[in-house]
């Protein structure tokens, strides 16, 4: 099989980092990777993108978004009970 | 996880109740504001997401995870009031337009013996973990990036990436298939990863 372009790597790395190569697609996909420092860094930027993303701080509800639900469950909860 | 989790909620337990909203408030949020420009307005989704769950609590079976469950609901209300009503996913999802290639085809060579080679490479990011300033700018513009993508490729990366859940949950969410999903989460990582040089490869020429 031929050699695999850069090009054509760069499209094949979500599939990469997913598992979801070809086993002939991952050969050709690593022995491209051994001798291209270029796809390398591509590959490193993209690990660095998806754990920036992982390591997004926790959202939270406002004190009053909170209390507004919890006063739906009491309402929910009575109008439950008085059935 | 089945329907037992839910006893306490029938039982009028206003501190599970409590615990719950706590458990799923990050996620909720990070969904609603995927379609929704403002926090007031993901909260306001939270809280229509709650009272659907409570007004249809009857109804869960636990084929799916609570999670799951909580989570479907939310995205139908956040879905449509961003106005994207009855959608199925169009593989044209594939938005920020077209099928073509992730990476600018400036950067390789087109012509001669290095054709379908890199010309620009990409460099290392030299991150410093600990530029508290650097970190501020950062998650500004990561959040400014995930926007520029289409609702479905937000969806996608949010849940994989931000929450880091499985593709089969989803797949769920979504009702794609694997592979669509990952063509969604290709296109959307690419865009996301080549704002972030930009910025970057700017940052570094300041620092």
């Amino acid at each position: 099989m031929s050699e695999l372009t850069c090009v054509e790597v760069v499209e094949l790395i979500t599939n990469y980092l997913e598992r979801a190569l070809s086993d002939e697609d991952l050969t050709g996909f690593l022995r491209h990777m051994e001798g291209c420092g270029g796809c390398e860094a591509y590959l490193d930027q993209m690990r660095t993108t998806v754990r920036l993303l992982s390591k997004t701080p926790d959202s939270r509800l406002s004190p009053e978004a909170e209390l507004a639900v919890v006063g739906a469950f009491r309402r929910w909860s009575q109008e439950r009970a008085g059935q | 996880m089945t329907a037992a989790e839910l006893q306490p909620l029938l039982d009028g337990d206003e501190e599970a109740f409590r615990d719950l909203v706590m458990e799923h408030q990050s996620a909720m949020i990070r969904l609603a504001m995927v379609h929704v420009r403002t926090m007031a307005d993901a909260e306001e989704v939270v809280q229509e997401t709650w009272l659907a769950v409570l007004q249809s609590i009857d109804g869960f079976e636990g084929r799916a995870s609570l999670r799951t469950w909580i989570c479907s609901i939310l995205l139908n209300i956040a879905r449509r009031r961003a106005g994207q009503e009855a959608r199925s996913v169009p593989m044209s999802g594939l938005a920020n337009g077209d099928g073509g290639p992730t990476v600018d085809p400036d950067r390789f060579f087109r012509h001669g013996p290095d054709a379908g080679h890199w010309r620009s490479l990409p460099r290392s990011w030299s991150l410093n973990p600990d530029d508290s300033l650097l970190a501020g700018e950062l998650r500004e513009r990561l959040s400014a990036a995930i926007e520029q993508l289409s609702p479905v490729q937000r969806e996608v990366i949010v849940m994989r990436d931000v929450n880091g859940w499985s593709s089969s949950e989803v797949c769920s969410l979504m009702a794609i298939s694997e592979g669509h999903q990952r063509v969604l989460l290709h296109r959307a990582r690419a865009r996301v990863r080549q704002i972030m040089e930009d910025y970057l490869s700017v940052a570094d020429e300041r620092a």
